[in-house]
C-alpha cells in the first residue's frame, strides 16, 4: 500500500539511465568513422561495390547471435532463479535480435542476387538463420499477446533458441553451402579489414545501447504497474 | 549500386523505427507517471 509521505513515490525523470548520452554519442562517432572507412575501402575484385552491404551483413548476423545468447541468458536467469530483471534483459535482447535478423535477412539476399543470381538458397547458413530468426520473432510475438502465463513458454523457446546458434555458425563447415566461410574476415584486405572492425565496434555500441535503454523502460513500466495497483487498492479505502 | 543502397537504407529504417517504437514507449512511461502523480495529489487529504 502507498504511504503518501513515502519513498514509494517516482520520481519525475526520464527511465532512460544517463549512461545512455555518452553511449549515444560513441555510437554516432563510430558510424561516422565506419561509413567513412566503408567509403574508403578499396572496391572487390569480382563483385565490386555490391560487396560492401558485407560491412553491415556481418555486423547484423553477429548481433542476431548474440542477442539470442542474451535473450538465453536472461531467460535461464528468470527460469531457474526467478529474474525479473533476466525476464526484462531477454525481452530487449529478443526484439533487438528480431530487429538484426531482419536486417540479415533483408541485406544477404540482395548481396546474394548479385554474387549468386538468385535472391534465397535453401541452404544450411541461410535455413538455419531464418529459423533462428523465426524462434525469436516467436518469443516476441509470445511475449506481446500470451499474456503473463506466456513468460515462461517464451523463455523456454529462446532456450531452444540458443541451440540453434552452434547450427547457424558451423553450417558453413559441416555442410555443403555456397555462403562464404567464416574464415572471409582473414582475407580481408588492409583497406576492408579496418571499415569492417569499425563497422563492428559501432554495432555492437548500438546493441549495448538499445539494450540498456529498452531494459530501462520495462523496468520503469513494471515499477509503474506496482504503483499504479496500490494506488488503485488507496483509493478504494479513501472514505 | 541499387542494391547497396535499399541494404543499407533497410537497415538504418529499421533501427530508426526501433528508436521511435522506444521513443513511444518512454513517452507511454512519462505519461502513466504523470498520471500517478496527479492521483496521488488528489489521494492527499
Amino acid at each position: 500500500m502507498i504511504e503518501l509521505s513515502s519513498p514509494a513515490m517516482p520520481p519525475r525523470s526520464s527511465p532512460v539511465p544517463k549512461v545512455v548520452f555518452p553511449l549515444a554519442i560513441l555510437a554516432t562517432s563510430l558510424y561516422a568513422v565506419a561509413l567513412s572507412a566503408v567509403t574508403a575501402a578499396p572496391r572487390e575484385v569480382t563483385m565490386g561495390l555490391v560487396q560492401k552491404i558485407f560491412y553491415f551483413h556481418v555486423p547484423c548476423a553477429w548481433l542476431l547471435m548474440l542477442s539470442t545468447l542474451v535473450c538465453a541468458g536472461g531467460s535461464v536467469a528468470y527460469l531457474f532463479r526467478d529474474s525479473e530483471k533476466g525476464d526484462r534483459v531477454a525481452l530487449a535482447a529478443a526484439e533487438l535480435g528480431v530487429l538484426f535478423g531482419a536486417c540479415v535477412l533483408v541485406s544477404g539476399p540482395l548481396w546474394a542476387k548479385a554474387a549468386w543470381g538468385v535472391y534465397w538458397q535453401w541452404e544450411a547458413r541461410l535455413t538455419s538463420s531464418l529459423l533462428l530468426w523465426l524462434m525469436l520473432v516467436a518469443y516476441v510475438l509470445a511475449r506481446r499477446y500470451g499474456g503473463p502465463s506466456a513468460r515462461r513458454l517464451a523463455a523456454a523457446l529462446a532456450l531452444f533458441a540458443a541451440v540453434d546458434i552452434p547450427l547457424v555458425y558451423f553450417s558453413v563447415r559441416f555442410f555443403r553451402t555456397i555462403h562464404p566461410s567464416n574464415k572471409v574476415v582473414q582475407t580481408l584486405g588492409p583497406g576492408m579489414r579496418g571499415a569492417f572492425w569499425w563497422s563492428m565496434a559501432a554495432f555492437s555500441v548500438l546493441f549495448v545501447l538499445l539494450l540498456i535503454t529498452r531494459v530501462a523502460i520495462e523496468k520503469a513500466q513494471a515499477r509503474l504497474d506496482e504503483l499504479q495497483l496500490d494506488l488503485d487498492l488507496a483509493e478504494e479505502k479513501k472514505p | 549500386m541499387n542494391a547497396v543502397v535499399i541494404a543499407y537504407g533497410f537497415i538504418w529504417a529499421a533501427v530508426f523505427g526501433y528508436l521511435v517504437f522506444m521513443g513511444r514507449k518512454i513517452g507511454k512511461v512519462n505519461a502513466e507517471m504523470d498520471d500517478l502523480h496527479r492521483r496521488m495529489k488528489d489521494l492527499k487529504p
